[in-house]
C-alpha cells in the first residue's frame, strides 16, 4: 500500500489529501493538513476517488485513441500516431479555407491542470494563431473577472479563504457554501462561533441563512436593486468611510447618480424586503471591524451579472471593508481549477498571467519566448464559449477542441448545444471518460486523469498546490500536454517537454506574479499563492499573499478603484400565465458539474441518483397536486424534462431549483441561453418553467429506468469501440466491474448488467426477482458491484476484482 | 449511563458526509451497508439524528426474536436473528432504526408492483419492495478502533460522543451564549463591544440554569416519556 | 436455515402484518400492496410459487405463520389467500406509517416492559419514524442555544 499526496480534483477550496494505493487500484483518500482544510475533508473528497479504477457505474473509462472518418461514421480504434495525424490533416484544411479564426478551443478547469493548460493555449496561439481560447469561467464567475479587474484590477478572491473564520462580518450573496464548497461552510460555521455577524441574501433557506444574523429573502432577480439599497444605506445613514473613498476610489459621483434613487423604501417592491431590514443589515455590514463579501453563481448567472458585481465592489468601496486586514471581496470559484484555467491564459483577451492580447509588448515578449514571430500572435481577442452556438450557425467556427468538458450537460439550452455540435465539422474531444459530448465527436483522444498525473491546480483564493500521481496511465492514455506539443508538432510548431515541471517553470518565466511558485515550494503541504514574485522563490518563509489591495493600492491603471453603478432591470424571460414558475439552477453537495467523476463513484452514486429533484414550496406542489418524492414533468419553451419532486419548506413560493448534474433530469434542456452582455455569462438562475404532475407513475419510473439505461448502453457502446480490436485490451485497462448505480428497484440491477459493454457478468437474475444478499443487483449502496458469476452469494461482500492470488476489497 | 452520537445544528451544514461514511465503514468490514444515522431537516434546522443508545430501550423491549441486546456500551442487533419484523422502528422514540435496504436514502424508484406514493411513509414502502433483510442501529462503530466513524469524518465537527453529564453542560454552556449573544443583538452592532455588566451576567445565568435543567429534562424524558409537545402544532409536518 | 419444512398456514387473528413473511420470502410468494385509497394493507399468498422452505414461519414474530407437514407437495395448491388490515395515521403528520394490529401489538408489548406504562407506550408509537427524527433534530436545536 502507498500514500500519494493529491489536491481533490471537486471544488475550489483546494483541500489536501492522500490517496492510498493497493495493486493497482485507489482504495482510499484522507484528508491532509493543508492551507485551507487543516486535514478535513467533504464527502466529495472522501468518496469521489474510485472513478479512477473504472467502475462503469455511469460511463466507461476511454483507453484508446478513436475517430470517425467521415461524418456520421461510427468510432473506430486507430493509433495515436493515425489519430492525430487525422486531426492534424482535418484541422490544416480548415484553416486553409477559412483561417484560423474558425478554430475555437476550451480549457479545462477540472483534473488536467495548470501545466495542460498552458501548454494548450500555447498551442493554439503559437501554433494555430488564434485567440479562439476560453473556459467554463465562461459560464460561472466570468462576470466577477470582468468586473472586477475594471473595479480593483484582479478578478480573484482579495482574501484568503481562512481569512473568512477571522474577519468579523460574513455577507453572503447569492451563494450557497454548504452544497458548494463545504470546507468553506466549515470557516463560516467556525467565524459564527466566534462571535462573527453572518448576513446572507438568498431567495430560499440555504443552510448559512439558517445560521445567519440576518437573512435576506429577495425575490429571484432582485439582486442589483438590493446591492444599490444596501449602498445608498451606507451614504444616507452615514456609515460610509469617506478617508477610504476619497483617498483611493473614483467615481463616486456619477455612482452616487445612480444608487441615490435606490432608498431601500423604493424598491420593496422589487426586492420583497422590507426596507428596514435592508436597513439592517447594511448598517451591521457598515459598521463591522472587518468584513468580507462573498458571492457565487446568484450573482453571476443573471443578466446583469457584471453590473451586480461592480455593485457589489462599490459596497465593499465606500465601507472601506477592502484592503485592510481581514476584509474585502470573495467571488468563490467553482470547480477545482477554474481559478487556474484563467490564471493560465485559457481567455479569449488574455494571455497567461492576465496579460492581455491586445497589448503589442505582452505580444513582442510572448513572441520572443515561444519563438514565432509576432505576426503569428493574434491582437484580436478570440470567441467566447457562449458565442459558440451564433458563430456555429453563422459557419464562422467550423472545429471545435474539447478538452476535459461536458457542454452537453452544463451549457444552456440543451438542444440549441447539441444542433451546434453536430453542426461542427470536426469536433476533438479530450477527455477521461465517454461522456454525451464526447460520444458526438469526431476525434477522440483519451488522457490520464486527476492521480494518473502530476500538476498544479489553482485554488479558488488564489493557492497554487500540487497534486502528484498516485498510479501510471491505463491504457493507451496520455497526458494532456503530451497530447497538446503532440498535435502541435504535426502542425509545425514543435514543443516538447520531458515534464511538468519544465511547464511550470517556463509558466513562471513569463508571468512574473507567479514567479516564485516553485515546485518545492508546493511541496508536501506547501503552497503558494499569487502575486509571489521571483524574490519569494528562495525564501521558504514566502508563500506568497493572502490579501490584495493592502492599504488600498489597487491594480488598476491608476492605482485607485473605481466605483461603478447600473440602473436594476427586470430578468429576460419573466414568468407567465404557460410557465409561471422560475427556474433556477443550482448545486447540490454529494456530485460535482457534470457527474462523469461522481456519478462513477460508488459511495457517491448510492447516496444519489437520477433524475434529481426538482425543489419547489409545499404551496406550489399543492397547487398542482404533487407529493413529496413523484415524478414530475418539467418544461420551458426550450424543452421538457422528468425529475423527482422535494417539497420543501425552504423553497420560496413561485420558484423552482434543480440541480445541473442530472443526465435524464437535465435542468440545461430548460435553461435560456441569454447572456450578460459583456461577460457573456448565460442567465441560468432565471428563466420561466412550469412544473405537472404525472399521474401514471408506474410508468413514469419505468419510463425513467429506460431511459437511464438506455443512455448508459449508448455511452458504453459508443465506448466498445475502443475494444474491438483488442479484446483483452480492455481487460488491460484495469478492474472491469460491472456495479449498479441506481438503487431500490429491482429491475435496474439487470439493466445495469445489460448495458456494461465488456467483462460484465452474464446475468439477468434480478428483473422482478429478488436478488440475493451480495450477489447481482444488490445495488451500489451495498458496495457490491457485481463482479464474476462465481461470486458467493452467502451475504459476504462481493469481491470487486481479482488481482493475482489477492483479492481486494474496496 | 450510556454515549452516544449527537449533532450540534448550529455547525451541522447537512453535506450528508456522516451518512457515507457510515456506510461504507460499515460495509468494509462485513457488516450491512446502510447509514446508521439519518438527516432530518425542517425551515429551521439541519441535524444528522443518531441512535440514543437507551438503557432499558424500546426497540429491546418489542423484538420479538431477542436479536437486540446491549453491549458494553451500545445497543447491538444481532442480523442473524433480525427478521426484519420492523416492530423496533416503530417503537424507537427517534426513529433511529433503519431497514438495511439496498439504499439509505428515503423512498426511491417504483419497482413494477409496487402500488404506493408518498402518501405513505418510507417504512410502508419498502415494506411493498421487501428489499432489505433486517435493520440496522448504530453501534458506535464497535468493530473499529478510534470509535463513531462518523465523529471523525465531519467537516465542521457537529459530531460529537456524550452521555447525560456532557450534555448538561452543553446546554447549561450553549443556553448562556445564546442569551448573551440574543442580548448582544438587540443592543445593536455597535454597542457591542461593551461588557456585560457582572449582575446581569450573574442573573441571566442563574435564569439559563433553570432553563437549562428544563430543558434537559424534557430531552431526557422524550426518550420515555414523549412529551405532549409532540401534539403541539408549530412545526413543519 | 432451518431444516422444517411444510406448507405455510396464515392465521389471520395473530397477523399483525408486520411483512417479515414477506422480507424472508425468496420466492415472493408472499406479498405486500399498500392501497392508500382504501388505507389497506394488503397481504397475499401464493402458494404457486411457494417451494415449502419454511422461512415464513420463521420470521413469523407472532406464530400467525405456521407450518402444515402431513400433506402432499402436490396436492392441489389453494387459491391465493388475500388478507386487509387497515392502516394507521401517523398521529403528528398524517401519513399512513403501519398497520393498526402491528401498532396495538407493539403497544402491548412495550406495556409489558418494566419502565413504561400504557400511555406512554401509545405516545412512542404512535407517531411516524420520520416525525420523530424531525422532532429529534428540533430537540437539538433547541439544546444548542439556536432555540428555535
Amino acid at each position: 500500500m502507498e500514500k500519494h499526496l493529491a489536491v481533490c480534483p471537486y471544488c475550489g477550496a483546494g483541500c489536501k489529501l492522500s490517496l492510498t494505493v493497493k495493486d493497482g487500484l485507489v482504495v482510499d483518500a484522507q484528508g491532509e493538513n493543508g492551507i485551507t482544510n487543516e486535514g478535513e475533508l467533504c464527502l466529495k473528497g472522501l468518496y469521489g476517488y474510485d472513478f479512477v479504477n473504472d467502475t462503469k457505474i455511469l460511463t466507461p473509462r476511454i483507453y484508446h485513441p478513436m475517430i470517425r472518418r467521415t461524418k456520421g461514421a461510427p468510432l473506430e480504434r486507430v493509433t495515436w500516431d493515425e489519430a492525430l495525424d487525422f486531426t492534424a490533416s482535418r484541422l490544416r484544411a480548415i484553416i486553409e479555407e477559412s483561417g484560423p479564426e474558425a478554430v475555437m478551443l476550451t480549457g479545462s478547469s477540472r483534473g488536467a491542470g495548470n501545466e495542460a493548460n498552458f501548454v494548450m493555449q500555447k498551442f493554439t496561439r503559437a501554433c494555430l494563431g488564434t485567440n479562439n481560447i476560453d473556459n467554463c469561467a465562461r459560464t460561472c464567475h466570468a462576470a466577477s473577472v470582468i468586473g472586477l479587474m475594471e473595479c480593483v484590477g484582479s478578478g480573484a478572491m482579495s482574501v484568503s479563504i481562512p481569512t473568512l473564520e477571522e474577519t468579523d462580518c460574513i455577507l453572503l450573496f447569492g451563494y450557497n457554501p454548504a452544497a458548494s464548497h463545504p470546507i468553506v461552510a466549515r470557516r463560516i460555521v467556525k467565524a459564527k462561533e466566534r462571535g462573527a455577524q453572518l448576513i446572507v441574501c438568498d431567495p430560499r433557506v440555504i443552510e448559512s441563512a439558517r445560521i445567519a444574523d440576518v437573512y435576506l429573502p429577495l425575490k429571484n432577480g432582485s439582486n442589483l436593486a438590493l446591492v444599490n439599497a444596501l449602498a445608498y444605506t451606507v451614504i444616507d445613514e452615514d456609515l460610509a468611510d469617506w478617508d477610504f473613498i476619497d483617498g483611493h476610489t473614483e467615481g463616486f459621483d456619477a455612482w452616487w447618480d445612480v444608487v441615490q434613487n435606490y432608498a431601500p423604501e423604493d424598491v420593496e417592491d422589487v426586492t420583497g424586503l422590507d426596507a428596514e431590514l435592508v436597513r439592517h443589515a447594511a448598517r451591521r455590514y457598515a459598521q463591522a471591524r472587518s468584513a468580507v463579501l462573498g458571492w457565487g453563481m446568484g450573482v453571476t448567472q443573471q443578466a446583469q451579472g457584471v453590473q451586480t458585481v461592480r455593485a457589489l465592489a462599490a459596497l465593499a468601496l465606500v465601507t472601506g471593508h477592502i484592503g485592510r486586514p481581514n476584509s474585502g471581496l470573495a467571488p468563490v470559484r467553482g470547480q477545482n481549477n477554474v481559478q487556474g484555467s484563467c490564471d493560465m491564459g485559457m481567455w479569449p483577451s488574455l494571455y497567461p498571467g492576465y496579460q492581455r492580447v491586445d497589448d503589442p509588448a505582452v505580444r513582442a515578449k510572448f513572441a520572443a519566448a515561444w519563438g514565432v514571430p509576432e505576426e503569428r500572435l493574434s491582437l484580436k481577442e478570440g470567441y467566447k464559449l457562449t458565442d459558440l452556438p451564433h458563430a456555429v450557425a453563422e459557419g464562422r467556427i467550423r472545429a471545435f477542441y474539447n478538452f476535459g468538458e461536458d457542454p452537453l450537460q452544463t451549457e444552456p439550452d440543451t438542444a440549441q448545444m447539441r444542433r451546434t455540435l453536430e453542426s461542427l465539422d470536426l469536433l476533438i474531444s479530450q477527455d477521461i471518460f465517454m461522456t454525451q459530448t464526447t460520444a458526438l465527436a469526431d476525434v477522440v483522444l483519451p488522457a490520464t486523469s486527476w492521480a494518473e498525473h502530476d500538476a498544479v491546480y489553482t485554488a479558488s483564493d488564489r493557492t497554487f498546490q500540487r497534486t502528484t500521481a498516485a498510479l501510471p496511465p491505463k491504457g493507451e492514455c496520455r497526458h494532456d500536454w503530451q497530447i497538446f506539443a503532440d498535435l502541435s508538432s504535426r502542425l509545425g510548431y514543435p514543443m516538447h517537454y520531458e515534464d511538468t515541471r519544465e511547464i511550470w517553470d517556463e509558466v513562471r518565466a513569463l508571468c512574473p506574479q507567479f514567479a516564485g511558485a516553485t515546485y518545492d515550494k508546493m511541496d508536501g503541504v506547501g503552497y503558494a499563492q499569487w502575486p509571489i514574485f521571483a524574490d519569494a522563490a528562495d525564501d521558504p518563509k514566502n508563500h506568497g499573499t493572502p490579501e490584495l489591495y493592502a492599504g488600498g493600492a489597487f491594480t488598476t491603471p491608476d492605482g485607485k478603484a473605481h466605483l461603478a453603478a447600473a440602473e436594476w432591470r427586470a430578468p429576460t424571460e419573466q414568468p407567465e400565465k404557460r410557465y409561471p414558475l422560475v427556474l433556477c439552477t443550482v448545486r447540490e453537495v454529494g456530485h460535482y458539474s457534470c457527474r462523469s467523476m461522481t456519478g462513477n463513484c460508488k459511495a457517491l452514486a448510492a447516496l444519489a441518483d437520477e433524475p434529481g429533484y426538482v425543489s419547489m414550496s409545499p404551496a406550489d406542489a399543492d397547487a398542482r397536486g404533487i407529493q413529496e418524492e413523484e415524478l414530475v414533468w418539467v418544461y420551458s419553451r426550450r424543452g421538457k424534462v422528468l425529475a423527482r419532486a422535494a417539497v420543501d419548506e425552504r423553497v420560496n413560493d413561485g420558484a423552482v431549483y434543480m440541480t445541473y448534474q442530472w443526465w435524464i433530469g437535465k435542468c440545461n434542456e430548460l435553461t435560456l441561453h441569454a447572456t450578460d452582455g459583456e461577460s457573456g455569462t448565460p442567465e441560468d438562475k432565471y428563466s420561466a418553467c412550469q412544473v405537472e404532475a404525472i399521474a401514471d407513475q408506474a410508468w413514469a419510473e419505468r419510463h425513467l429506468l429506460e431511459r437511464y439505461v438506455a443512455l448508459k448502453e449508448h455511452l458504453a457502446k459508443e465506448a466498445a469501440a475502443q475494444d474491438a480490436v483488442d479484446a483483452e485490451g480492455a481487460a488491460d485497462a484495469g478492474a472491469v466491474v460491472v456495479a449498479a448505480g441506481a438503487e431500490g428497484c429491482d429491475g435496474l440491477g439487470s439493466s445495469e448488467v445489460a448495458g456494461a459493454g465488456v467483462g460484465s457478468a452474464a446475468g439477468s437474475s434480478l428483473c422482478g426477482g429478488k436478488a440475493e444478499a451480495g450477489s447481482l443487483g444488490a445495488g451500489a449502496a451495498d458496495g457490491t458491484p457485481s463482479a464474476s458469476a462465481a461470486e458467493a452469494s452467502d451475504g459476504a461482500p462481493s469481491l470487486r476484482y481479482q488481482v493475482g492470488d489477492e483479492e481486494t476489497l474496496v | 449511563m450510556n454515549r452516544f452520537v449527537v449533532c450540534d445544528p448550529a455547525r451541522c451544514i447537512g453535506c450528508g458526509a456522516c451518512l457515507v461514511t457510515c456506510s461504507e465503514s460499515h460495509r468494509k468490514r462485513w457488516m450491512r451497508p446502510a447509514a446508521r444515522l439519518s438527516l432530518a431537516k425542517t425551515r429551521t434546522v439541519t441535524a444528522a439524528v443518531t441512535c440514543h443508545q437507551c438503557e432499558g430501550a424500546p426497540c429491546m423491549a418489542v423484538c420479538p426474536e431477542e436479536a437486540i441486546t446491549l453491549r458494553r456500551d451500545h445497543v447491538h442487533i444481532d442480523e442473524e436473528l433480525c427478521t426484519g419484523c420492523l416492530l423496533c422502528a416503530l417503537a424507537c422514540p427517534f426513529g433511529a432504526v433503519y431497514p438495511s435496504a439496498p439504499s439509505d436514502a428515503p423512498a426511491k424508484a417504483t419497482p413494477y408492483g409496487r402500488a404506493s406514493s408518498t402518501r405513505s411513509s418510507g417504512l410502508l414502502r419498502q415494506k411493498e419492495t421487501g428489499r432489505y433483510a433486517s435493520v440496522v442501529a448504530c453501534d458506535l462503530c464497535a468493530k473499529v478502533p478510534g470509535g463513531p466513524r462518523c465523529i471523525v469524518s465531519c467537516p465542521t465537527k457537529a459530531l460529537s460522543l456524550v452521555d447525560e453529564c456532557t450534555l448538561t453542560h452543553l446546554v447549561r454552556d450553549r443556553r448562556l451564549e445564546a442569551i448573551e449573544k440574543a442580548g448582544v443583538a438587540m443592543r445593536g452592532a455597535k454597542e457591542a463591544e461593551r461588557e456585560v455588566p457582572a449582575h446581569h451576567g450573574a442573573a441571566s445565568a442563574a435564569r439559563a440554569d433553570d432553563n437549562a435543567a428544563a430543558e434537559l429534562t424534557e430531552g431526557l424524558d422524550a426518550a420515555w416519556r414523549p412529551h405532549a409537545s409532540w401534539h403541539e402544532e408549530g412545526e413543519g409536518q | 436455515m432451518s431444516e422444517a419444512i411444510g406448507k405455510p398456514h396464515h392465521d389471520f387473528g395473530r397477523c399483525i402484518a408486520c411483512a417479515a413473511c414477506a422480507v424472508a420470502c425468496d420466492t415472493r410468494a408472499i406479498r405486500i400492496f399498500v392501497d392508500e385509497e382504501e388505507g389497506l394493507l394488503v397481504w397475499t399468498l401464493d402458494l404457486t410459487d411457494c417451494t415449502w422452505c419454511g422461512l415464513c414461519a420463521q420470521a413469523c414474530p407472532t406464530g400467525a405463520m405456521g407450518l402444515v407437514t402431513d400433506c402432499d407437495f402436490a396436492d392441489d395448491p389453494e387459491p391465493p389467500k388475500r388478507c386487509l388490515f387497515a392502516l394507521r395515521e401517523c398521529a403528528s403528520c398524517g401519513r399512513y406509517y403501519a398497520t393498526n394490529k402491528e401498532v396495538e401489538y407493539a403497544n402491548a408489548l412495550l406495556d409489558q416492559a418494566e419502565h413504561v406504562d400504557a400511555a406512554h407506550a401509545r405516545l412512542l408509537v404512535s407517531v411516524c419514524p420520520d416525525c420523530k427524527r424531525r422532532r429529534d433534530a428540533q430537540a437539538a436545536s433547541r439544546r444548542s442555544g439556536l432555540g428555535r
